[in-house]
């Protein structure tokens, strides 16, 4: 599989623990093409195709994350507020719950 | 560029990429817009996308930016096809482990998942399922039952299981699979002992599925089987599995050539290695290329290799020249009958009769005369 760039990687901070991790579902197919990740949701017939912050999130699920630790990484990435980046992974995890391709571990 | 590279040298970078010991270089700066969309059209007829994804990733292929974006979408409407492929793999597997039909999984998705850096390097756009031939009829009905039926009907009932190199069936969302008793047409894969095919195996996880490709020694033998045999004019793709292979392996060279001899097909692995090294310019020798090398051919082995790549799709050589590698006077006679006097439902199928058949067979053997 793709190795995930030095720049996303995330090890865990101790107090992340606890808190619920995102985590790529067993059986969803995907490949990683340059900046993007294409993804087939188990019950789709079609591919799925993640871009920007959605291509790095998924390199971030190389193993279950919390999303505090995403959130950090990614606002550290991209200099913006954690707090804009944490509404928006949110829904980003969000609709890719709904096509089964990510499920919540609490 | 410092030098100006002819397209059949960029598309050589393309697909040697990686390659230790390979020596096509990537341009050393963009290519200009005619050299681009030339190579474009190269990559997508080869099926090297993949390739080339990975070599503007890395940064050893300089684009605009504009070219970056063609090659991710390129690649990107590649990589929709294989993960749609990879789940109707798992499909079938899992339709195959239910009929306790063994198989192994060979070529595109078969050397993606075992032999490449990361599977989304090498393209594919059908799947190929090789199943033991004692048990291929079950294997086709039960594929059959989950929506994959077959395009042309076998010459006779039987006749795949017995003699065939397989067969492709269309599944019902428009996907091709093939469905492989052995690993080539005529004599050479007629020789092929098909029960060693399923002696090792090499797992890989689709989906949280376990498949299984060949072992490694046997991915290596088919790759070359596919490179020397499939085409006259060898794919790429299929040069840079028997390198990719070859070169990322601790292949156990005595196995590989122990099972090409028991198959009659030393002069297939030397060619194909052969071919791969001259025309990728690879400097890097491992025991296998120095012992393709020096392979010499006997005069017999030249001859059916010519014989093989001389009649293309012209079956009634290929049938004929066959005939020497079926044991038994019995299973001869049935390969014959097989051959001359196919089932009604293949002649309707072609819009022939007998006579019509025969005819065909006839002016294709005549044909080839003239050339011997």
């Amino acid at each position: 599989m793709t190795e995930q760039p030095a720049s996303t990687r995330a090890p865990e901070q101790p107090h992340a623990a606890a808190s619920p991790r995102w985590a790529r579902t067993e059986d969803v197919i995907w490949r990683r093409s340059i900046d993007q990740v294409v993804l087939l949701p188990s019950s789709a017939s079609a591919a799925v195709v993640l871009t920007g912050a959605g291509t790095r999130v998924w390199e971030l699920l190389d193993e279950p994350r919390a999303l505090d630790t995403i959130v950090r990484v990614l606002a550290d990435l991209y200099g913006a507020a954690p707090v804009e980046v944490e509404r928006d992974v949110s829904a980003m995890f969000d609709e890719l719950a709904s096509i089964g391709v990510v499920r919540c571990q609490r | 560029m410092t030098t100006a590279q002819s397209p059949g040298a960029l598309r050589l970078a393309v697909a040697s990429y990686d390659l230790p010991g390979a020596t096509f270089p990537p341009p050393d700066r963009p290519l200009d817009a005619h050299d681009w969309q030339r190579l474009r059209a190269a990559i997508r007829q080869e099926r090297l996308s993949g390739l080339l994804a990975a070599a503007v990733a890395s940064g050893a292929w300089p684009v605009t930016a504009g070219q970056r974006n063609e090659v991710a979408e390129l690649h990107r409407d590649a990589m929709a096809v294989a993960v749609v492929l990879d789940a109707l793999l798992v499909q079938l597997s899992r339709v195959l482990d239910a009929a306790n039909v063994d198989h192994r999984v060979l070529k595109g998705s078969g050397v993606a998942h075992t032999s490449y850096p990361d599977p989304a390097w090498r393209q594919y756009g059908d799947i190929d399922l090789l199943v033991p031939a004692v048990r291929y009829d079950d294997a086709i009905h039960a594929l059959g039952q989950a929506g994959c039926q077959r395009t042309r009907p076998q010459l006779r009932t039987g006749f795949d299981r017995r003699y065939g190199k397989g067969t492709t069936l269309r599944h019902e969302d428009g996907h091709w699979v093939d469905v492989h008793r052995t690993l080539a047409m005529g004599p050479f894969g007629l020789a092929v002992q098909t029960a060693d095919l399923f002696a090792t195996a090499t797992p890989f996880t689709v989906a949280g599925h376990t498949v299984r490709a060949l072992g490694p020694e046997l991915r290596f033998l088919q790759a070359c089987y596919n490179a020397a045999l499939g085409d006259v004019s060898p794919r790429l793709v299929a040069l840079r599995d028997v390198a990719q292979l070859l070169l990322d392996h601790q292949l156990d060279r005595d196995r590989v050539l122990e099972l090409a001899m028991a198959w009659e097909g030393q002069a297939v692995v030397a060619r194909a290695v052969q071919l791969t090294w001259e025309r990728f310019g690879i400097a890097d020798r491992v025991p296998l290329s120095e012992w393709a090398h020096r392979y010499q051919p006997s005069r017999a082995e030249q001859r059916a290799l010519s014989r093989h790549l001389e009649s293309g799709n012209r079956y009634a050589r290929k049938a004929l020249a066959s005939l020497r590698q079926i044991d038994g006077l019995r299973a001869k006679a049935g390969y014959l009958h097989a051959v001359a006097l196919p089932s009604r439902e293949f002649l309707q199928q072609r819009d022939l009769g007998t006579w019509g058949w025969l005819r065909r067979g006839r002016e294709s053997l005549r044909g080839s005369r003239r050339r011997d």
